[in-house]
């Protein structure tokens, strides 16, 4: 069953100009010849032929290799080919991808901007993220939830279990990560978790990584992320932390620091350690409290249940005006 | 009744529901309205090629209207019904001409079945027999054409 695969495109597709391409004389009667057709009318005749028998065909002649390459090209025939029409989706999923799609001229991918494989279980075995998902460089959304992938995410992602690979980081113009629901693991930071190198997504917005089996330490390095809306993030524009279910450990970075914006903390189900912040709600510094959310004034949910938590709930969660706040299961001391 | 003339001065006398079939034609109609006797010039368009697309129009004349969800349905190249199968069975010149003719008078059904027409002759081929088909001469050098093989190792044959 599939039902979720979406490809979208950007709408600035420009028609290509290609030389003029004549050959000589024909056997037929009438004079016009293959090559004598508009370029326009070629797009329409080769969208009709699936890519990875069409992409061969580059070698006839030069007229046929550039209009390949065309973005034009590929938006008609990405479209044909690329739909939410059981019929002719199924040979393009993520396993088939690997071998067929993202070995594409890097122009005929170069405008995907979003690609929803939510949900898309069922499809082809031990699915995988596809190795050249790096020349994706108008990729603004990639989403992948619920997928039960399996393997690594290859570090061609600039590159789902295994580690969610450095290179992730060059695909600036990110903007929506959705990985949640899936069998992640490795660590946070550096190579093996959630990479540093994240930190380079100047436009990614939201991180969902919830329900995973992400372990080591919340990396600094998001703090860079300045548009962050939802996840963890320089964190003045923050309405979410929700990294509830992972194996995270250690103790929250102290630079979590001015989540004036944030509303819901979920952490639960983690392996944190170290004592409940003190300076909830106020602006309080301490070098000896192991993380803090001073100024967080907005915050009304917090979730920290299940994870390792020692010390006692800080005085100054007094006056927050919270909805809801789970300490349960951890090692805290009675109040 | 409807007038046309083709490139090569013929002229055609058609019914308007067969003339309606041409987005391009049905326009002119009516900026010029119903009741003006001129035929309606084609100049892109021979005699030849024109008889051929009034008869694919008369032989749909009576088609319902495409559903709009039918759309993808009809992207499927293998998708041909019989009758039009028959009609396309043709030179190829005379079939590109269709093609450029359905283009400029802007019958989205007959340029389908002639794209799908020749995408299905493509398809399955080799480079060496596609440029048989279409009797294209090879313009690469060896070595660009040995560059393209090696960037699509991936989907040529092994």
């Amino acid at each position: 069953m599939v039902s979720n695969y979406f490809v979208k495109f950007d709408s600035s597709l420009t028609i290509p100009i290609l030389p003029n391409h004549s050959t000589a004389s024909t056997q037929y009667i009438s004079n016009t010849t293959f090559l004598s057709l508009p370029r326009d009318l070629f797009v329409q005749l080769f969208r009709h032929i699936p890519p990875q028998q069409l992409l061969p065909l580059r070698r006839v002649c030069k007229t046929f290799n550039t209009c390949l390459q065309t973005r034009h090209f590929a938006l008609a025939n990405l479209s044909t080919h690329i739909n939410r029409d059981t019929q002719t989706l199924q040979t393009y999923y993520p396993d088939v991808f690997d071998r067929l799609w993202f070995q594409l001229p890097t122009s005929y991918l170069s405008h995907v901007s979003e690609i929803d494989w939510a949900y898309a279980r069922g499809v082809g075995k031990d699915p995988k993220i596809p190795r050249a998902i790096g020349v994706l460089k108008g990729l603004q959304k990639l989403e992948l939830t619920f997928m039960d992938l399996t393997g690594e995410i290859p570090v061609e992602i600039g590159a789902i279990g295994g580690a969610i690979p450095k290179e992730v980081g060059s695909l600036a113009g990110l903007t929506s990560l959705y990985l949640g629901k899936n069998q992640l693991s490795g660590e946070i930071p550096g190579e093996l978790g959630i990479p540093k190198e994240f930190g380079q997504l100047k436009e990614l917005r939201e991180l969902r990584i919830s329900e995973n089996k992400i372990g080591g330490e919340i990396p600094l390095e998001l703090g860079s992320c300045r548009y962050l809306e939802y996840a963890v993030g320089n964190w003045t524009r923050l309405a979410t932390l929700d990294l509830k279910n992972n194996r995270l450990s250690g103790e929250i970075p102290r630079q979590v620091a001015n989540l004036v914006s944030v509303e819901i903390i979920n952490l639960s189900g983690n392996k944190l350690r170290g004592e409940i912040p003190r300076g909830f709600g106020i602006q309080h510094l301490s070098g000896s409290i192991p993380w803090e959310l001073s100024g967080a004034i907005n915050l009304r949910w917090i979730y920290l249940q299940n994870n390792e938590l020692t010390g006692r709930i800080p005085e100054e969660m007094g006056p927050m005006r919270l909805c809801a706040l789970q300490i349960t299961h951890n090692y805290m001391d009675r109040p | 009744m409807v007038k046309i003339t083709s490139s090569d001065n013929q002229e055609f006398t058609i019914s308007k529901e067969i003339a309606n079939q041409s987005v391009l034609i049905k326009n002119m109609l009516e900026d010029v309205g119903e009741s003006d006797d001129q035929p309606i010039p084609l100049p892109n368009v021979s005699g030849a090629i024109l008889q051929k697309v009034i008869e694919y129009a008369t032989m749909h004349k009576d088609d319902p209207p495409p559903a709009p969800e039918d759309e993808t349905k009809l992207k499927t190249s293998e998708d041909i019904e019989e009758r039009d199968k028959e009609f396309m069975q043709l030179d190829q010149g005379t079939m590109f001409e269709i093609i450029l003719a359905a283009n400029y008078l802007d019958m989205k059904n007959l340029l389908d079945l002639g794209c799908k027409t020749v995408a299905n002759m493509i398809k399955g081929k080799s480079v060496e027999e596609v440029r048989k088909l279409f009797n294209i001469v090879n313009d690469f050098t060896p070595e660009e054409e040995e560059q393209i093989r090696k960037e699509n190792e991936w989907c040529e044959d092994r």
